[in-house]
């Protein structure tokens, strides 16, 4: 897949973090989607950086669910 | 006073959530402070030197949401905790009306919101900077280029993400990328500007807010402004998303002039650059703020200087000189014959390095940083990643930095309170408003204090740069044209018998 560049046209944007960006760009019509995220497994850092290494968008994101609901991973 | 933790296991919320069910419960009555922080070993460090975490607190996972409250008794933190809970239960559970995918439910990955929206070409992440990276990669991944707004991202994870997505035609706006104006479009704090001929590429998001609305004021506009993040000029970081910046802007037919800005690169990056934009086609003006050689405002006139083919002009005020004088005169007659001290109070990390240099290039005893705050002179950022850990942004909520207008003025010396209000998307709808009462507090504690501000945005912008001004004067507050001038009007006042 060759990537769109970056200034080959207006952004279609995902956003994951604070709504009020999301909610900006939908004021302005530009097209959006705000994820709902959250911190997989607890807020466990490791874990959600072992997820995001996984490249199937399904298997990760059944996994992020797994995770989400899993109770807090003992720590040292 | 008493202080009370409650922990809600798994009940992430983001920061500006936090933020509001802090207001919520601190207007309960019987409660003196309150927090809503998630459960971070750096939020439990934060709320223990704040005297809010209690010796049994219980332990907190990073999803856990951890609140402290400090009350007259158990029932008054108590009713805290439920005002939280009901700010929660009365918060939207859904998009905003009008928010595309409002009818469906939320997607709640990157790759199901991928699915929602396939031709999506461009992720914009905030969430906390524990767990941006891993967003970031694997937005990389899905082939889409990367505005990363958050801060407190390690520095080799910025490289791993900057040099992947170089090697898949990506770019990476961040980590710490406050703005950017993409063909139009705001991302992050960005302000309404119009469209035009002039590009920028910025390792400093205000330092992009304040060239493209002074560019704007001066009659021209903005092509795309590309934010690029502040350690991308580090010689670690080695300036890899600036020269794609470049190179994005020297392609671009709708750019004629490119301005790059930034705090001084490392050695081996300045080199570098400066010899990328000798090769480019296109003026390209350069300004590194803190190099102690001319302004971000400097930058944008010239910008607009090479665009029209005209010479620059160069100016220490806008307003003429017997002007100045008098302003000088008017504002310094409450101040005593002591020592004058300028205190600094900002929400823009470039903005802040600007006033910054500009005091050491004229007074005595300027603190060296914007954080520490040792030095008679000094100004502090309070949008620096030691003080946005588990807040809001500054620009999003004062909160913080009124009580530090309020704290850098009980200082006897303290004679100049020094402002930046930056207004534009996603900034607090009244930034002017919310200082207000720490101007008058400030005041009430330093009779004659003079306040000089200057205010970052367009008519354009949803506050509506003329009112905010309005508002300030009406309060006393000199409001100069630009950040850079409103420094030097510190500095006049600070020093009044000279220049």
């Amino acid at each position: 897949v060759v990537a769109r560049g970056l200034l080959a046209g207006p952004p279609q944007v995902i956003s994951a973090g604070l709504e009020l960006f999301a909610a900006t760009l939908a004021s302005l019509d530009v097209p959006v989607i705000h994820v709902d995220w959250r911190p997989a497994g607890d807020g466990d850092p490791r874990l959600a950086r072992l997820l995001a290494e996984l490249s199937d968008d399904l298997i990760q994101e059944l996994l992020e669910e797994v995770a989400r609901h899993l109770p807090s991973i003992p720590r040292r | 006073m008493p202080v009370w933790n409650f922990v809600w296991r798994s009940a992430y919320h983001d920061s500006v959530t936090l933020m509001r069910l802090t207001r919520d419960m601190e207007a309960v009555p019987g409660v003196a402070r309150a927090a809503a922080m998630m459960g971070t070993p750096q939020n439990r460090a934060l709320l223990a030197d704040a005297g809010l975490l209690t010796e049994g607190s219980p332990d907190t996972a990073p999803a856990d949401l951890l609140i402290a409250v400090a009350a007259d008794d158990e029932m008054a933190a108590r009713g805290a905790e439920a005002a939280a809970l009901g700010a929660l239960r009365s918060r939207p559970a859904e998009p905003r009306p009008g928010l595309p995918g409002a009818a469906a439910r939320r997607p709640r990955t990157l790759a199901s919101a991928l699915r929602a929206l396939p031709d999506a070409s461009l992720a914009l992440i905030s969430v906390p900077g524990l767990y941006a990276a891993a967003e970031a990669m694997k937005a990389l991944r899905a082939g889409l280029h990367v505005m990363l707004f958050s801060d407190n991202v390690p520095l080799e994870a910025e490289i791993e993400l900057k040099r992947l997505a170089l090697s898949r035609g990506l770019v990476v706006m961040g980590p710490d990328c406050g703005t950017a104006l993409i063909d139009g479009v705001p991302l992050g704090f960005a302000n309404a500007v119009p469209r035009g001929r002039i590009g920028i590429a910025a390792a400093s998001g205000t330092g992009l807010q304040e060239v493209s609305t002074l560019v704007a004021r001066y009659g021209e506009g903005i092509s795309h402004g590309i934010g690029v993040g502040g350690r991308d000029l580090s010689d670690a970081v080695g300036g890899l998303m600036m020269s794609r910046a470049l190179a994005l802007l020297a392609e671009d037919p709708a750019t004629e002039v490119i301005c790059v800005i930034g705090k001084p690169p490392g050695a081996a990056v300045a080199a570098r650059l400066t010899s990328e934009a000798e090769r480019l086609a296109k003026p390209c003006i350069m300004h590194f703020v803190g190099s102690g050689q001319g302004s971000l405002e400097d930058c944008a006139r010239a910008a607009v200087a090479r665009a029209r083919k005209e010479g620059p002009l160069v100016t220490e005020f806008t307003l003429p000189a017997p002007e100045i004088d008098q302003l000088v005169a008017e504002a310094g007659r409450g101040l005593g014959p002591g020592p004058r001290f300028v205190r600094g109070v900002y929400c823009g990390g470039t903005l802040a390095w600007e006033a910054r240099s500009i005091l050491a290039a004229a007074l005595p005893d300027v603190a060296p940083d914007v954080t520490t705050g040792a030095g008679a002179n000094r100004v502090v950022d309070l949008g620096e990643d030691i003080f946005t850990v588990g807040r809001p942004h500054p620009m999003i909520d004062g909160t913080v930095r009124r009580e530090w207008i309020v704290r850098e003025t009980s200082d006897p010396g303290a004679a100049v309170l020094l402002l930046d209000v930056i207004l534009g998307y996603g900034a607090h709808p009244d930034p002017a408003g919310e200082l207000v009462p720490a101007i008058e507090r400030a005041r009430a504690q330093r009779p004659g204090l003079a306040v000089v501000a200057s205010v970052v945005g367009t008519e354009a912008d949803p506050q509506g740069r003329a009112a905010q001004v309005a508002k300030l004067a009406a309060h006393g507050v000199i409001v100069m044209p630009s950040n850079a001038q409103a420094a030097r009007l510190a500095v006049r006042l600070a020093r009044p018998t000279s220049g």
